[in-house]
């Protein structure tokens, strides 16, 4: 072994065990069966769960491996553990979703994990060229994710869409890396920052910034980046719309963290403005096309643009001048986990609704559940309020946390503007409530049988829900306890034991 | 826990109750009696024994005044408002009233809704009752007898319309619930008031509610105190049914008799009195509110008297003798003698507790007939009832030595002595009215012939043990209660007045003593002069009463409709409310603008915009792209350009 081999194995085990797992779930679903299906689904689940508790537990160090390639912090921790989560629990979708079939899809799960392990990646490293790598491992796996449904050519429209627009952001994005390099020589963002510019390189500066940023902004589905989401959204199988909400936005607002993290210090490019009419645009185009949508997949759509939005702002509150407000950050980390909580459970939802290979997500096929699937409707009901917003759930909390840091920073404007759209979008989230419990019944409903996974899933999103909505100190400590640099004095989680080397 | 325990036992059992309540009707079976009845009834009389066992210190010794938090309500910056208990002399005699009678009540209700379907949730609503009672009585501050307040509020509400099915008993309901709710806002000003001036001066841990740090700076109160003491007594108008605000009170009567005696009669329409005697601290600042209180409860205990005189409806003329009582406890209240306001409330408490449930017996035993023209000679089917209300009427109507006599003279003379004379001597004129209206309901119930239909005679029956036990405990209570009061000259002692410590009272000297001695033979007199005089038109020629209603007909008619309130309230104030809210609140405000332009007109202005920004998600992927590369351009542009 190399010397510094020994390290990276200390500090990345988490990682590499995701790695590793994807490459035995290829070879453990070879068999084509439900059983090899299962078996791999409970190496899926394994793994994940195995590394969100590394990601947990190990302490930031602050590694640097070869020049930023990898980087091992207290921000890349913390968003590779939700990653983990979020990949567990979509674990846990795919097994009720497609177990059913005949003929299950075989090469889901491991693209799960391999989607999974450029999340990951992304956001552990500041280095362009391990960051471009990462974004596509992830989106790769995702476009032939979404298109996994094969017999629906919905499903196929959705992947061919996201693989061209998303084709043209990854242009953009890699233009963008080229004029930056261009501009200051470097590969790895923490040495850019040290870079002084010339005077004639700024132009070709900017607008490789603003290009790497709109690659970003496509991921987030940020308006007037957003148009993929609708379709690709109401096309992929639930269990891979709610993997793409939930996982892409982690992935994607971590890069965009550390972007920012060293790009205001060029105090020229007004980060704070851009950011702030990108939050408002997205913000008021998310909420109003969610209003006039009868899907609940399309709804979730927007509704996940206008998160987008809100997260926006929350960037635009770290910006102030030439300084990055670090500090700050815990809100958009909280922020963060309680949209893949409560998106998930919406997904879940959609899951149990979809199952046998048959998506269901119309809102008129809700009417009268809450009478006929009490248990369903309910749950539902808790993470649509969660989202608009309502106390005593995580949805009020983060939103209130957010709000109240963009009025703390001086963005008062914008956050009386985004509390007005939140409040438009109760109606959206209301409106499937007002089909569970307002209109009967049509025809007969059949609800397939959730799995035992599920149910427990199920109950542990909704009591999550609820735990942060009323007991938000403990992870709100911990989200705010993050630090991009090392912290060595923190570790994740207090408490637990440290597997320090 | 040994003051929450109080509350918390019957708290225990309207959380029972009610869910046996519940089960019953799911089950469309109710649960067994016995059950509720072990809960119902056993939880109050450990409320009961509670109480005691926590007022027994003070009775033989004079502890420090009790106190336990339960939690922290709540805290905003420096307002702080705790759950708070306090037990001294004033809330012992409350809670003992409260739940004496009460468990007494509770027993008595076992017989008398024997057979109500919803006998598990009558009894939840009950003990609900208690425990609001007992909060208001006990709380530590204004916001917890707030609390208190409301809660008897509701369960008020809710048991006269017990029987909702029935339209007129389900408005009764809503009526007392109205009427209440414009004394409940002046109490609520009274409150905000407090807080107002009190807040600047709080530290770190007080609450400015709390009685205790209110009195401590009731000089902080002095110069609005007037108006404040107004406000909460607008409050307690309403809960004590004073004028203008005791319309309620006799339409409560629609509710099952028990729950008149307890609520409308013993306990929660005292709860103004209470009040005063709490906050007399602050009501001794202002003269001109005590005045105020004290006319009108001589007003409203006289005109009530009045109306008393000719109903025809059994527990009419008990709910008007209540009214007409409650207006003694405020003159006594008003002229500044608070400890004589308790006594008599507590005398009161039962032997108006008594009536009621006499009263309830004969209506049981009646199959719900009320008119005491269809009663008579009941006395011969039911001696028990008889003869219990026949000494709780001896008490009420002031003859010695039963409880009334020493509590009302006790007023009367307070009223004289302290130089208000006019007060004093309506009030020797409402004790007659009161002496010749209650002879007139006993003898027409229970002496003379029987005027019920003789298939109705054969079934009157005397009521079962759980109610007669009970009354034959008040009617002992009736008679003896008045000796915690015993004035200086008959040779007693005023415990009660020495023990509760209440406000000023004027020194005892020869003068004093002969002014009491002759309103004593006064008032003893004219009670004996109204009882013969009632004996005379009732008993003996009944023609009397027959032409002097005919030949005062004007008088006769107005006493009968009761001076017409309810049709003036209607006119003046319920109908042009109603109007107005049918045309220019609801028509015009609500539904046009707030629904037309505000609701409906931002949501389709929204739905507008929602569908302008849809269009442009036209499902092409070239169109996307090229909005991408607009949007690039015009940002490349902006930094450009900027």
């Amino acid at each position: 072994m190399k010397p510094d081999a020994l390290p990276l194995i200390h500090t990345f085990w988490p990682l590499l065990l995701i790695g590793v797992g994807a490459f035995a779930s290829l070879i453990t679903s070879v068999w084509g069966s439900v059983r090899s299906f299962r078996v791999t689904g409970l190496l899926a689940f394994g793994i994940f769960l195995g590394a969100a508790y590394g990601f947990a537990t190990l302490d930031p160090v602050a590694h640097s491996l070869a020049g930023g390639i990898l980087r091992a912090d207290g921000l890349g921790y913390f968003l590779s553990f939700l990653i983990c989560l979020i990949g567990a629990v979509t674990v846990v979708f795919s097994f009720n979703y497609w177990e059913n079939l005949s003929e299950p899809v075989q090469e889901v799960l491991p693209l799960i994990l391999f989607a999974a392990l450029g999340m990951v990646l992304m956001v552990l490293t500041t280095h362009l060229l391990t960051l471009v790598l990462a974004l596509e491992l992830m989106s790769l796996s995702l476009y032939v994710l979404v298109g996994s449904r094969r017999a629906d050519p919905k499903s196929s429209e959705a992947a061919i869409k996201y693989f061209l627009l998303g084709s043209v952001a990854a242009a953009f994005l890699l233009f963008g890396i080229s004029f930056l390099y261009g501009a200051t020589g470097q590969m790895d963002l923490s040495l850019m920052g040290q870079q002084a510019l010339s005077p004639d390189k700024a132009l070709l500066f900017q607008v490789g910034v603003l290009l790497l940023l709109i690659g970003f902004a496509f991921k987030v589905a940020a308006v007037p980046f957003h148009f993929w989401a609708p379709d690709v959204y109401e096309g992929s199988p639930a269990p891979v719309t709610g993997f793409m909400a939930a996982g892409v936005k982690v992935a994607a607002f971590g890069a965009w963290l550390r972007l920012l993290h060293v790009l205001v210090s060029w105090e020229f490019l007004e980060l704070r403005t851009l950011l702030v009419i990108l939050s408002l645009l997205t913000m008021f185009v998310g909420n109003l096309a969610a209003l006039r949508q009868r899907s609940l997949k399309r709804i979730m759509a927007y509704s996940s643009v206008a998160h987008a939005g809100y997260l926006l702002l929350g960037l635009a509150t770290l910006v102030e001048g030439a300084v990055f407000l670090e500090a700050g950050m815990g809100v958009i980390l909280f922020y963060l986990g309680t949209y893949g909580l409560l998106t998930l459970g919406v997904f879940a939802m959609l899951t149990l609704f979809s199952s046998k290979g048959k998506e269901i997500s119309k809102l008129d096929d809700l009417k009268g559940l809450g009478y006929t699937n009490p248990v369903f409707a309910a749950a539902l009901t808790v993470f649509l309020i969660s989202l608009a917003g309502i106390p005593p759930t995580a949805g009020f909390v983060a939103k209130y946390f957010l709000f109240a840091r963009a009025i703390e920073t001086g963005l008062i404007w914008p956050a009386i503007l985004g509390i007005l759209t939140s409040a438009v979008s109760l109606y959206y989230y209301l409106g499937p409530v007002v089909q569970m419990y307002f209109h009967d019944p049509v025809g007969e409903k059949s609800m397939p049988a959730a799995t035992l996974g599920m149910k427990v899933l199920v109950s542990f999103l909704v009591l999550g829900a609820f735990y942060l909505g009323l007991f938000p100190g403990k992870y709100l400590t911990w989200s705010n306890g993050i630090r991009l640099e090392a912290s060595r004095s923190t570790p994740i989680l207090s408490g637990m034991p440290q597997t320090r080397p | 826990m040994q003051l929450s325990g109080i509350l918390l036992w019957p708290l225990l059992g309207a959380i029972l109750n009610g869910t046996f309540a519940l089960v019953g009707a799911k089950r469309k079976r109710p649960v067994p009696r016995l059950w509720v009845n072990i809960f119902g009834v056993g939880l109050p009389i450990l409320a009961l024994a509670w109480s005691v066992s926590a007022g027994l210190p003070f009775i033989f010794a004079e502890p420090e005044p009790l106190r336990e938090n339960l939690f922290s309500w709540m805290t905003v910056g420096n307002f702080r408002v705790d759950g708070g208990l306090l037990l001294d002399q004033i809330s012992v005699l409350m809670i003992l009233i409260v739940t004496g009678v009460g468990s007494l009540i509770h027993l008595y209700s076992t017989g008398y809704m024997k057979d109500d379907p919803a006998y598990a949730k009558y009894f939840a609503y009950l003990n609900l009752f208690l425990t609001s009672m007992l909060i208001l009585v006990l709380g530590d501050n204004l916001l917890m007898m707030f609390l208190g307040w409301e809660g008897v509020g509701l369960c008020s509400y809710l048991l006269i319309g017990f029987w909702f099915e029935d339209p007129a008993k389900a408005a009764a309901g809503k009526k007392a619930f109205v009427v209440n709710r414009i004394g409940d806002f002046g109490f609520l000003i009274g409150i905000f008031w407090v807080i107002s001036l009190l807040m600047p001066h709080v530290g770190d841990q007080a609450s400015p509610l709390n009685f205790e740090f209110m009195q401590q700076n009731a000089g902080l109160l002095a110069g609005s105190a007037t108006l404040i003491t107004a406000f909460f007594f607008i409050g307690a108008m309403g809960k004590s049914a004073q004028i203008p605000l005791y319309v309620w009170l006799p339409d409560a009567m629609a509710g099952p008799t028990p729950v008149s005696a307890l609520i409308h009669a013993a306990t929660m329409v005292t709860a103004g009195i209470y009040m005063i005697a709490r906050l007399s601290f602050l009501f001794d600042l202002a003269p001109q509110t005590l005045q105020f209180v004290a006319v009108i409860g001589m007003v409203t205990a006289f005109f009530a008297a009045t109306i008393a005189l000719v109903q025809n409806d059994i527990k009419k003329v008990l709910a008007y003798s209540t009214v007409s009582q409650l207006g003694y406890m405020f003159l006594a209240m008003g002229i500044g003698s608070y400890s004589t306001g308790m006594f008599h409330l507590m005398t009161h408490a039962f032997f108006k507790a008594c009536l009621f449930l006499g009263a309830g017996s004969v209506i049981h035993a009646m199959h719900h007939e009320q008119d005491i023209r269809h009663m008579g000679g009941l006395r011969r089917f039911m001696p028990v009832t008889a003869w219990t209300f026949v000494i709780a009427t001896l008490a009420i109507s002031g003859i010695p030595p039963f409880a009334g006599f020493f509590s009302k003279d006790e007023i009367l003379w307070e009223t004289f002595h302290r130089g208000h004379t006019i007060l004093g001597v309506l009030g020797v004129l409402t004790a007659l009215l009161t002496s010749f209206y209650m002879w007139r309901l006993t003898f027409l119930t229970f002496f003379g012939k029987c005027r019920a239909s003789s298939e109705a005679q054969e079934h009157v029956h005397e009521s079962p043990f759980s109610m007669t036990s009970v009354l034959i405990l008040l009617a002992t209570l009736s008679a003896v209660g008045g000796f915690l009061g015993v004035p200086h000259i008959l040779g007693g002692h005023h415990y009660l007045r020495d023990w509760l410590g209440l406000g000023q009272h004027p020194a005892q000297d020869a003068h004093a003593d002969r002014l009491e001695m002759m309103l004593m033979a006064l008032s003893v007199g004219g009670a004996l002069l109204s009882a013969t005089t009632a004996y005379l038109f009732y008993l003996k020629k009944p023609q009397w009463p027959r032409r002097l209603a005919a030949s005062f007909q004007g008088i006769y008619r107005l006493w009968l409709n009761k001076y017409y309130v309810d049709e003036v309230y209607d006119a003046t104030v319920v109908q042009p409310v109603k109007r107005s809210s049918e045309s220019f609140f609801y028509g015009l405000i609500d539904r046009l603008l707030i629904d037309g332009v505000l609701i409906n007109g931002s949501g389709r202005f929204l739905a507008f915009m929602g569908s302008l920004v849809s269009r442009l998600q036209g499902g092409r992927v070239n169109a996307y792209a090229f909005y991408f590369l607009l949007a690039l351009t015009g940002m490349i542009v902006w930094v450009v350009v900027r």
